[in-house]
């Protein structure tokens, strides 16, 4: 029973990454490179909470990231975040990838992917441009690097939360294919 | 053939009913969540800008008295020049206003400016958006255009009670009406997105023919009063080169826009004025 509400803490931590993402973003919209960090906030849920508790931090975390970003219609991210976090938790206890690297390496991909989604299909309403893939190539090794910067202090911070609030330190959750 | 456990499918089984359940819930609760959601964030940035403000003052106040006079000296002399800029517009309405009347012509478009600060800037590659301090308590409408000393910013997008969204004239999805500086033939204007550390640039389509640009003297693109929500003749940015469209009936071109417009700190809104 302690971890029902751990989620809250993960939507919490979540929150954030997409405040501060938007902060620097904020001050690099003068020279319009924006970094997208969206693949981090599945990667805790997927590592360390059971599948349904995951998925609803998830969800929420995809209502408030369509909330505060210029996304036409709301509710987008609802489905390729939830479809992104099914996907990544299966491969992930499937493969059984718990080494630290094969966790890096499940960051960069996951917000790869998600970054070359949200970018075709919002674009895709508009009309590509001429610059599109330029542009795409800037936003990709942009947020490649800050990931490469931020991943490690950002599970550390959420492990940081869970350990104040008294629950168990995630290191001991770990369930390799318990799809819960 | 070995049968897969359903656990294997557990995990998309769960995800297919709250995709289901999402889609199946009506619009007027999804709205009701979008705006829970965006309420609950809009606080918090109106707090960081106005951290920001305060690190402002704060820096300000650093400066020496023999800086504060001089910049005192040379706003007087701003402030003159405002003053006889007014006189003469005041002149000028007074003339229209007459003209009007002896006329009998429907009145020009009159707007009130309502001045506000950018909160935030979403600059990505499907859309050109600034947040700003100012809502629909202070009289903000959807569709208003908002403006600054060099031209056409944007329009209003969303407005929320105390904070609204506008969409930028570099946006992808922005349109309006325009026309060139002595041309009153209409065009139309799009914005379009461009790599990092570039000019931003707009797009202008159904240009006549007829029209000839010199490369080392660019023609400034100016809105035109076609819509409604513009005024006539503000700056929206210049064409230095034309090119025949596909159809070869029209030109087209790109069009510069300022590049400071990703920068800007304020802003105003052209709130319509009902006759």
């Amino acid at each position: 029973m302690q971890f029902k509400f751990t989620w809250i803490i993960c939507i919490f931590a979540n929150c954030l990454l997409i405040y501060l993402t938007q902060l620097v973003n904020h001050s690099l919209g003068a020279i319009a490179l924006p970094l997208f960090t969206l693949g981090l906030t599945l990667i805790f849920p997927v590592l360390y909470l059971p599948y349904l508790q995951g998925l609803i931090a998830t969800l929420i975390t995809a209502l408030f990231f369509d909330s505060t970003e210029a996304i036409s219609s709301f509710g987008y991210s609802y489905y390729i975040l939830g479809i992104a976090f099914t996907t990544v938790y299966c491969v992930y206890h499937h493969f059984k990838l718990y080494s630290p690297l094969h966790t890096i390496l499940l960051i960069q991909f996951t917000n790869l992917s998600l970054l070359i989604t949200y970018h075709l299909i919002l674009n895709f309403e508009n009309g590509f441009n001429p610059h599109f893939f330029h542009k795409l190539f800037q936003v990709v090794i942009a947020s490649k690097i800050i990931l490469l910067l931020i991943s490690t202090w950002f599970l550390n911070l959420q492990a940081t939360l869970f350990h104040t609030f008294s629950f168990h330190h995630p290191s001991t959750k770990k369930q390799p294919h318990s799809p819960k | 053939m070995s049968k897969l456990p359903f656990s294997t499918f557990k995990p998309w089984l769960i995800l297919a009913l709250f995709l289901i359940g999402w889609t199946l819930i009506p619009t007027l609760i999804k709205s009701f969540c979008q705006l829970s959601f965006y309420q609950f964030q809009a606080p918090l940035w109106t707090l960081t800008s106005q951290f920001k403000d305060l690190q402002i003052y704060w820096s300000c106040r650093n400066h020496s008295k023999k800086e504060l006079i001089e910049a005192c000296r040379d706003l007087a002399r701003r402030n003159s020049f405002s003053q006889l800029a007014v006189a003469e517009n005041m002149v000028l309405k007074e003339e229209i206003a007459r003209f009007e009347k002896l006329h009998n012509l429907p009145a020009l478009d009159s707007f009130d400016p309502v001045i506000a600060r950018i909160t935030r800037r979403d600059i990505h590659s499907w859309s050109h958006q600034f947040m700003i301090r100012k809502g629909s308590k202070d009289g903000i409408t959807p569709g208003a255009a908002v403006i600054y000393e060099k031209g056409v910013v944007g329009r209003i997008k969303d407005v929320y009670p105390s904070s609204s969204i506008v969409e930028l004239v570099s946006s992808p999805g922005f349109r309006i009406a325009a026309r060139f500086v002595g041309d009153n033939r209409p065009i139309t204007y799009k914005g379009i997105d461009n790599p990092a550390f570039s000019k931003p640039k707009g797009h202008a389509e159904n240009i006549p023919i007829d029209l000839s640009i010199q490369p080392d003297r660019p023609t400034m693109l100016i809105s035109s009063r076609l819509g409604g929500h513009f005024p006539d003749g503000l700056i929206i940015g210049k064409l230095s080169k034309l090119e025949p469209s596909i159809s070869g009936l029209f030109n087209q071109g790109a069009i510069e826009l300022d590049p400071h417009l990703h920068s800007l700190q304020e802003v105003t809104v052209l709130i319509p004025q009902r006759h």
